[in-house]
């Protein structure tokens, strides 16, 4: 009685609430991903100076107005290569997560076939 | 309900035929040995070293995974239901589905025919009942009875529009089962104690269950995002300045759910969003929670949860003491301090916190620094804020009159939080002292810790007094089981000496014929007995109004009436002990400077606070309370209506523990007078007052505000042969203990009465008769050597024939 309660409540929700479940769990993790690299932020202060390390510009001549200007860009050009590596990194994992779900939704249509045929295989491997 | 049981029917059956330790156990085991037997078949391939062949490895590895996804897929399913609701339960607003959550489906489903009976039997159910206080075999004895009306739970109405929990059956079962409503009372739990506990449990188990959804936007909103981290500036000089910013551990989930803590957070946050001169200041007495409030705000700043302004932002502990003690001199604590303010400047996303801000002041004064002048451009600035904290003295005494300093600081006033506040702390941190003494509160304990920490607990503000006690309580009853309300009186009356809760066979025998007990030790004043007697007996029964001294009165009557000799009896009596008795000569407060020495000043203590300091308990004697200067009387007029008044340094003084008695000789020429007449002064107490108001001695507020006015009657020749035989008693105790037995007939007793009754002086010249006759007679009689140890001193008064009349 208990074996069948569970395996017709299974299949229903398998083949009907789970697909909802399955995308708002996908939805949270690609929220995380995006909160976790900050990608808007990022791109937002791309060419920021690399943790605000910068330097005023001083009336003390040509050469200190020119070493300041050359260790603000050097901060700004760090700055945006580092956080373009995070930005590249972060997008790759949310394409990667997109496709994740892709094969998620596929796996879990067939899944109980997957599994039987799996289990079958396995058991005929064995002897 | 049907169409919402249906629903879980099948996961709850999984449950049944198989546990979800056993579910985690077969995922874990599965695939621990596929990856043991994918290596081995990998090994096998590619030595065939092994008698098996590879394939045999690589289906068992199959076999494994599949088994491995069933139960995997099986515990999706289940926790797809599990927790159904969580996301509208709690923190995380109001999404998510409604109708009925998984352990209301348990309970119902246990036995739709008796619903009460199914609640109690969950686990829910008695997890509740024993944090009321009804152990288990109660509960069993209550559902075994054959008579018990039950009631179905078709008769619930499951409301669309919200999620259903198992507080909601509580309170259906509450309001509809009369049996088990009647049963929670005959076990001494009251409506607001069930209830309390029944949302106590609820949140204690919520909060689990949002925890084990590591999935939820709020589990994984916790970690911290590197990206954000790169947009702003790092300060390396700060870093060796910082200190940790973490809740306190009494403190684990402080805030964020108590509209106490939410509201303070809210104000915070208003502040630190303004366009400039967004810098707190936190008054606070030390222990009221602050820091606390802040380490919440700090985790919500980095978690998500605050205004967009500060969302992201870094809270930092500014370890002033030690910068202080590193850079001692004046030139390197600028130097550096200012070099430490640019760089937080320069980061940019830093809330920079100064704990104890006015010592940090006083400390850079020493050292000829002006803290004000160097740290106000900061406070201007855009590029970081500063929330600083300070004492309300402190505030009073060295900030408020800085008006720079107030201009660039918002002040908040932190106050302690309200009674359901403190219960609510308490309730958050109890597990954590249950489960590391093995020990379980009940919540009317919870209540007994908030209730005795806030009334008699002089020492410290709330909640931290009451966490103490919490905590003291804990390590007391170390793996004794359940901690009751009755446990918790127990502790507050050993460490207190007041008593409290239900009233004992023992205290019942004292109040009940306080009358009588009192009168072994005063002689005749009735009405003055009967009127404390009462006062008590309302203060014991928990009646008396909260917020004032346990009782308050003024003795009126001429000398040697028994006023003290009242009071003392008191003390013995209801303190148990006549030390409980504290006395201030209030004559010695006359002068200009009375108030500064009863109350203390800035500089010095004060008597009172000090008195109360010591004793926070007893009978509080003002004697001669109309000599007193009008000052003083005027603090008496705070002290007698709130029973806390602020001593001189501006700490709140706590006098609701006692009962305050004050001695007045005011209007004794009209009560000689009077007496004289043989008036019955009682009959005549309002003309007595009217007169003392008349002659200006009291004003008519102050008289009011003293729970009774007591008018001591002059003593009578039969009261006066009374005391003439309880004091030869005492002598002969005395005597006694030297080895000599003291008789004394009762010709001499009259004798004594005769010479010594003076209605105008009452018993004090009685007590001068006494010494001069019978102890001169005594020692006389001791020193000539004719006695020996134990014989007996018979004196008559053919003795004192011969004798003057004194």
């Amino acid at each position: 009685m208990d074996s069948m309660r569970v395996f017709s409540g299974y299949v229903g929700w398998h083949y009907g609430r789970a697909f909802r479940e399955v995308f708002v769990v996908w939805l949270n993790v690609a929220w995380f991903i995006t909160h976790m690299f900050s990608i808007p932020l990022l791109a937002h202060t791309l060419f920021s100076p690399w943790k605000r390390v910068h330097e005023a510009y001083q009336r003390n001549g040509f050469e200190e107005l020119a070493a300041t200007l050359v260790l603000n860009i050097l901060s700004r050009i760090l700055g945006a290569l580092i956080r373009t590596v995070i930005i590249i990194v972060g997008s790759a994992t949310l394409i990667l997560w997109v496709l994740c779900l892709c094969v998620v939704c596929v796996f879990w249509i067939f899944a109980p076939v997957l599994i039987v045929a799996s289990f079958a295989t396995g058991f005929m491997m064995l002897f | 309900m049907e169409q919402e049981l249906s629903r879980f029917r099948g996961v709850i059956a999984l449950e049944r035929v198989l546990s979800r330790k056993f579910r985690r156990g077969v995922v874990y085991g599965s695939f621990f040995l596929a990856s043991i037997s994918f290596v081995t078949g990998m090994f096998q391939y590619s030595t065939s070293v092994l008698p098996i062949p590879a394939r045999s490895f690589f289906g068992f590895v199959l076999i494994c995974v599949s088994v491995g996804l069933v139960f995997a897929l099986l515990s999706a399913y289940w926790n797809s239901l599990f927790f159904w609701g969580i996301t509208r339960i709690g923190r995380e607003g109001d999404e998510g589905e409604g109708g009925i959550t998984y352990e209301v489906a348990e309970i119902v489903l246990q036995d739709p025919a008796d619903l009460t009976g199914a609640f109690l039997r969950t686990l829910y159910g008695r997890w509740i009942m024993l944090r009321v206080g009804v152990v288990a075999s109660d509960v069993d004895m209550f559902l075994a009875n054959a008579s018990r009306v039950v009631i179905d739970a078709y008769s619930f109405e499951v409301p669309s529009h919200t999620c259903v929990t198992f507080e909601a059956i509580a309170s259906h079962i509450f309001a509809h089962d009369a049996g088990f409503k009647e049963f929670l009372f005959s076990s001494g739990v009251r409506e607001d104690i069930f209830f309390g506990a029944v949302a106590w449990v609820s949140r204690l188990y919520h909060n689990g269950k949002h925890k084990e959804r590591w999935w939820g936007r709020e589990m994984l909103g916790k970690t911290r995002g590197i990206g954000s981290e790169f947009s702003f500036g790092i300060a390396f000089e700060l870093r060796r300045f910082m200190g940790d910013l973490e809740l306190s551990t009494v403190f684990s989930t402080f805030g964020g759910e108590t509209s106490f803590a939410r509201d303070m957070l809210k104000k915070i946050e208003q502040v630190l969003s303004r366009a400039k001169e967004a810098n707190v200041l936190l008054v606070a007495e030390p222990g009221v929670g602050e820091m606390d409030i802040l380490a919440t705000l700090a985790r919500e700043m980095q978690e998500g949860g605050t205004v967009t302004s500060v969302e992201g932002k870094h809270m930092i502990l500014f370890d002033a003491t030690l910068f202080l003690a590193v850079y001692g001199t004046k030139q390197e604590f600028e130097q550096e301090f200012i070099y430490l303010m640019n760089e937080a400047a320069y980061a940019g996303n830093l809330v920079f916190v100064i704990q104890n801000i006015g010592a940090f002041l006083s400390g850079t004064e020493t050292i000829g620094v002006d803290l004000e002048e160097l740290i106000d451009p900061y406070l201007v600035s855009t590029g970081m804020q500063v929330i600083a904290t300070v004492d309300p003295h402190t505030y009073h005494q060295s900030i408020e009159n800085r008006p720079r300093f107030m201009q660039r600081f918002v002040p908040l006033l932190v106050e302690s939080p309200p009674f359901e506040g403190t219960v609510r702390i308490l309730e958050d941190i109890a597990p954590t002292y249950e489960a590391q003494h093995d020990i379980l509160f009940t919540y009317s304990a919870l209540h007994a810790v908030a209730e005795g920490a806030e009334r008699y607990i002089v020492e410290g503000v709330m909640p931290d007094k009451a966490i103490d006690v919490l905590v003291e309580i804990s390590a007391t009853y170390r793996a004794q089981g359940l901690v009751t309300e009755e446990r918790v009186h127990e502790f507050m009356r050993a460490k207190t000496g007041i008593p409290m809760g239900q009233v004992t066979e023992k205290d019942r025998d004292i109040l009940v014929h306080l009358e009588q007990t009192l009168h072994e030790y005063v002689v005749g004043q009735n009405a003055a007995i009967d009127a404390i007697s009462d006062a008590m007996r309302r203060a014991r029964a928990g009646v008396q109004t909260q917020g004032r001294p346990m009782g308050s009165f003024l003795f009126l009557g001429s000398t040697g009436v028994g006023k003290t000799e009242t009071a003392k009896a008191l003390a013995r009596v209801f303190f148990g002990d006549e030390t409980r008795m504290l006395r201030l000569d209030m004559s010695e407060y006359s002068g200009g400077d009375a108030l500064s020495r009863l109350v203390g000043s800035a500089h010095e203590g004060g008597a009172l606070p000090a008195m109360l300091h010591e004793h926070p308990y007893g009978v509080l004697l003002l004697d001669e309370f109309e000599k007193a200067d009008r000052e003083v009387h005027d603090i008496f007029l705070q002290i007698l209506d709130e029973g806390m008044f602020t001593d001189g340094r501006g700490q709140k003084i706590n006098a609701r523990n006692t009962i305050i008695i004050a001695t007045s000789n005011a209007g004794s020429d009209m009560l000689f007078e009077m007496v004289h007449k043989g008036i019955k002064l009682q009959e005549h107490k309002e003309e007595i007052v009217a007169h003392i108001i008349e002659a200006g001695v009291y004003r008519p507020e102050l008289i009011n505000r003293f729970d009774g006015t007591i008018i001591f009657e002059s003593l009578t020749k039969e009261e006066l042969v009374h005391i003439a035989r309880l004091m030869i008693k005492n002598l002969a105790e005395r005597i006694k203990q030297k080895g000599y037995v003291l008789e004394v007939t009762d010709s001499l007793i009259d004798l004594l009465v005769l010479r010594g009754y003076d209605p105008a002086f009452g018993v004090r010249p009685m007590r001068r008769v006494i010494q001069e006759m019978v102890e001169g007679k005594v020692a006389e009689r001791i020193i000539s050597g004719v006695l020996r140890p134990g014989e007996h001193i018979v004196l008559s008064d053919t003795d004192f024939s011969t004798e003057s009349t004194i």
